[in-house]
């Protein structure tokens, strides 16, 4: 302080913050702290006083604090603060009442105090009462500086097209201003004032453009979204639906409805991106209309008489699935949720998991049980291994009894046992894959095991990558197991290279063997038609429908595809990773169907689970909600130049490919077991139903929470992988779509011939 | 019922007294923790005196009225298992004790263990806070599963799978604590960075509450029953 050498002085206390993120504003400390905070500035001001110099000390805080003590939220008071301007050169300036300014007008201020220009692009303007102590002529000259920067912004941003008042004013005071400087009238008062009202007016404008929404879109687009949610939960509510035809009168009458909506609104909101025809988003929003008004008109036609009665008896796991999906989505609600969601997720998939077991558990003891109690009813062993030779010694004790239970004891006595290890085996395994990489935010930098294998690099590394590949061979090895052989040996190639290429040439052939490999699949699933008296195994193959089989074929080889290209995309050591995460989805997908068999849980709730999983395994491959964690790296597997397209398309491919193949798989079992199409469509509704409601939840709290501090950080990152799972599910139904049809055709032809 | 009443005059007073006791342990183990502002060894001592009170006071009833802590007023046919379970005839009843003894000591051992896989399973760490884990465990299995088996025998989870029913006194307990234990799992990714949200205090407070709700609740069932007895006897 004493020393000369110093032109400014910057001082940032963090105490005060501190005390209020740890005790709030009413704690014990912050009296004390406010106290040493005022001593401190006695002491600055004794320092300077004695220094002579002329000074200014400015006190002000960055940001408020909310009851609570914490801030980044958008209430008032945690988004205003105090500042206080300390100068020997204000003269007798008694502080009359509090003046409410913008943060940013602190920088002209200090500007034009300080001599420095202004900085580029600042649309604050200067606080008069501090310039008020110097001459007339400088401060008519500083103002109009201001003015001027600030009406450069403005025109640069195109914000004055139609209404040029500032423009005027500030022609005006120029000309007053030229005025009192030739004739040194009484009027630079009224100079300054003209030229701090076209400040004012363009300081405003700028400010309220910064943070200007297209509400009319915003609100549209929710609108769009919510009815589509309940569109869709009446037709899952209403399932299997009755398929009437839609007559083109009904569209063409809701497309007319729709068309009139919008001249409406364009004519009473003009300026929204709603009502350019050139941009998608009028067309998008278009559509979603006309297919919810031609739903409606559904709904109306066919009545309410087919409610079916899906509540009759909801088990403990269904309510468990149920309010766990709902606990999942309203936990989007808040910011720290948003960021850790895969903790949510992991959490309901262990609870998951846990009830499978203990269901189980219940499920053989009570069998046991019934069966014990003709019998001595005198030592009770408790452990599951002894259990088992219980449960087989069953359909012989019980023989006697009712038909109905020989049956049920039947199906449950080869499979309950079975079904507990598998899912001991599937939460283990869930607990090893959450540990390979963290995600999220606060915890991410801990080390976690794919650290691990990274850093230990070499042998270690190579044994994961081999033991993944290995791995995938054997699942898939009914497959057509040459070219998947080849397959395994080029991601292998890629990353231990023995070409000079330094992998790219095994990536190339890799892809060109996984291309092989689905038109193969393409050619089985058409083929089998043709060789009708030796080409399957199965015993009860029904020439009239052979579909059925042409699905399997087609999807098995479809996922085999798929999973070899996800394979090739990953980083080396999430190889091991991946292997495991298609190991759980084939574990999960035989055990949720043979549940179902059972009866323990229905076909949607099956499908809840399996979105979990989805998810679940969206976020061990080390994705979160931030756009930081996607690997941009997997887009130029293979590819040498710059091809943006497939650069995309190779990235969306490696970020929910595991997604993707979840899905995949569980419909893939359900219809290996059963092709019937309400059978597998009905988890793509379950699916689109879930997923529907996040979105239009998530879509309406972002929309009442757009002026958060989180909002570009936390918000709409995790909006733009909400859509990006949407149009996940699209692209799922669509190849379900295009799946069937081809069977289905196939079979047509077949027909004819 | 009325033959099951006379058997019924002492057991109310024990079991208010035990279910007393419980609430008031529990009640004085969220007090110390707050007190102690959560800091963290010794909020881990404090459980690990809690839970080991626990089973000492199981153990103690049930060695002073062994039908007390038999499944309450409506398990006629529990006791009779566990009559049987004891042993056949007076001549086996001590070895059979000692070897009921033994599997009770081993089953619990057993569960504590099976708690912490299925905590290490939920995303605890392995070989980091083992000590903190290990606690959580001790809790859980003492206020869920050492006390059934101490009031039931080792039976006694074909016992409450055949019963199931959610009012009975050791389902009940087993239940609330561990969905107790659940529920404190929730605030735990939040980022309020507050001393009580260190593992595992928000999963063990949990349990706590959850055992408090259940002696509370049981409480309640006693003082509805004797006062439904009284208007009985006056009418």
């Amino acid at each position: 302080m004493a020393s000369s050498d110093w032109d400014v002085l910057v001082l940032h206390y963090l105490g005060l913050d501190h005390i209020g993120h740890v005790e709030g504003p009413m704690g014990t400390h912050i009296g004390p702290k406010l106290l040493e905070m005022d001593k401190v500035v006695k002491d600055i001001h004794t320092a300077l006083e004695e220094k002579g110099d002329r000074y200014l000390i400015t006190i002000c805080g960055d940001h408020g604090m909310s009851d609570a003590g914490g801030h980044g939220g958008s209430s008032h008071s945690e988004v205003t603060t105090s500042a206080v301007l300390l100068s020997n050169t204000f003269g007798k300036f008694s502080p009359g009442k509090i003046r409410q300014v913008k943060q940013v007008d602190l920088a002209p201020t200090l500007a034009l105090l300080t001599g420095v220009s202004i900085p580029v692009g600042n649309i604050g303007r200067p606080l008069t009462e501090v310039l008020s102590h110097m001459g007339l002529e400088r401060r008519m000259l500083l103002h109009r500086r201001a003015a001027k920067q600030l009406l450069a912004i403005a025109r640069g941003s195109g914000l004055f097209s139609g209404n040029d008042n500032a423009e005027l004013i500030f022609e005006e005071a120029t000309r007053l201003h030229k005025q009192v400087l030739q004739s040194d009238a009484l009027e630079a008062e009224r100079v300054c004032r003209f030229y701090q009202e076209c400040q004012e007016m363009v300081s405003d404008a700028l400010a309220s453009k910064l943070q200007s929404y297209d509400l009319t879109a915003i609100f549209a687009s929710a609108v769009a979204v919510i009815v589509t949610f309940a569109v869709c939960l009446w037709r899952l509510l209403t399932y299997p639906p009755d398929v009437r035809e839609v007559a083109w009168a009904n569209v063409c009458w809701c497309a007319g409805g729709t068309f009139l909506a919008w001249l409406l609104c364009c004519a009473t909101i003009p300026g929204s991106c709603v009502c350019h025809l050139l941009q998608p988003t009028a067309w998008l929003l278009g559509l979603t209309f006309v297919y919810v008004l031609v739903m409606v008109g559904q709904a109306f036609l066919t009545g309410s008489s087919r409610r079916k009665q899906r509540m009759s008896a909801i088990k403990p796991l269904h309510q468990f699935l149920l309010l766990g999906t709902g606990f999942h989505t309203l936990s989007l609600l808040g910011t720290s949720l948003v960021e850790e969601e895969h903790q949510t997720v992991y959490f309901l998939l262990s609870s998951l998991h846990v009830g499978f077991i203990i269901s189980l558990i219940i499920q053989i003891k009570r069998k046991v049980l019934v069966g014990r109690h003709d019998t001595d009813a005198g030592r009770h062993k408790v452990d599951d291994d002894l259990e088992d030779e219980d449960v087989t010694e069953l359909p012989t004790r019980i023989s006697g009894r009712g038909s109905e239970g020989v049956t049920w004891m039947q199906t449950l006595r080869r499979t309950p046992v079975k079904l507990l290890l598998l899912s001991v085996l599937s939460l283990s395994l869930s607990r090893l894959m959450r540990s390979w990489n963290s995600t999220g935010d606060k915890w991410k930098h801990l080390e976690d095991l794919g650290d691990g294998i990274r850093a230990a690099g070499g042998y270690v590394l190579m044994v994961v990558v081999l033991a993944g590949l290995v791995a995938a061979l054997f699942m898939f090895s009914q497959n057509c197991l040459p070219l998947v052989l080849v397959g395994c040996t080029c991601i292998f190639g890629r990353h231990f290279p023995l070409s000079s290429s330094g992998g790219v040439l095994e990536a190339q052939f890799a892809h060109f063997v996984i291309f092989i490999l689905f038109v193969y699949g393409l050619l089985k699933a058409k083929l089998i038609d043709f060789k009708t008296p030796n080409s399957k195994t199965k015993s009860n193959l029904d020439v009239f429908e052979p579909e059925e089989e042409k699905m399997t074929v087609l999807l098995r080889y479809s996922v085999t595809a798929l999973s070899l290209l996800c394979l090739l995309l990953q980083r080396a050591d999430n190889i091991g990773l991946l292997a495991l995460v298609m190991l759980q989805n084939y574990i999960m997908s035989s055990v949720l169907c043979k549940l179902m068999g059972t009866g323990l849980i229905s076909s949607g709730a099956a499908a809840l689970a399996v979105n979990w999983l989805a998810f679940a395994h969206f976020f061990y491959q080390g994705n979160s909600n931030s756009l930081a964690t996607v690997d941009i790296s997997a887009g130029f597997v293979g590819v040498t130049s710059y091809r943006p397209f497939v650069h995309g398309a190779l990235i969306a491919t490696q970020t929910f490919g595991g997604t993707f193949l979840t899905y995949l798989s569980y419909l893939m079992q359900i219809i290996s077991r059963d092709a019937q199409k309400e059978r597998w469509q009905y988890p793509l509704f379950v699916w689109w139903t879930v997923r529907l409601a996040t979105v239009s939840l998530y879509l309406v709290n972002v929309t009442f929470q757009r002026h958060h501090l989180f909002i570009l950080t936390v918000f709409t990152p995790k909006l733009l992988y909400e859509g990006a799972h949407l149009l996940v599910l699209c692209v799922l139904t669509l190849f379900m779509w295009s799946v069937e049809k081809i069977c289905t055709v196939l079979e047509v032809s077949y027909r004819f011939e | 019922m009325v033959a099951a009443a006379p058997r019924d005059q002492p057991l109310p007073v024990l079991l208010t007294c035990k279910y007393l006791l419980s609430l008031v342990l529990g009640l004085g183990l969220l007090l110390t923790l707050a007190q102690s502002e959560f800091e963290l060894q010794a909020c881990l001592g404090a459980l690990r005196i809690y839970s080991l009170v626990v089973v000492v006071l199981q153990v103690a009833l049930q060695l002073v009225a062994p039908e007390a802590s038999a499944l309450h007023p409506g398990g006629g046919g529990g006791e009779g298992h566990i009559a049987a379970g004891f042993g056949k005839g007076k001549a086996r009843n001590r070895a059979g004790k000692l070897v009921d003894f033994i599997l009770v000591v081993i089953l619990s051992i057993f569960s504590v263990c099976l708690t912490h896989i299925v905590t290490v399973l939920y995303g605890a760490y392995l070989i980091e806070n083992i000590e903190e884990t290990f606690t959580f465990s001790i809790l859980v299995a003492s206020l869920a599963f050492v006390r059934p088996l101490v009031a039931l025998g080792p039976g006694a989870l074909g016992l409450i799978i055949e019963r199931a029913n959610f009012e009975e006194e050791p389902v009940l307990q087993s239940l609330t604590a561990v969905v107790g234990a659940w529920f404190g799992a929730l605030p735990i990714p939040l980022d309020w960075d507050t001393p009580w949200q260190v593992w595992p205090l928000t999963c063990c407070i949990g349990a706590v509450i959850g055992e408090v709700g259940a002696s509370a609740y049981l409480l309640s069932k006693i003082y509805k029953a004797v006062d439904s007895r009284k208007k009985n006897k006056s009418t």
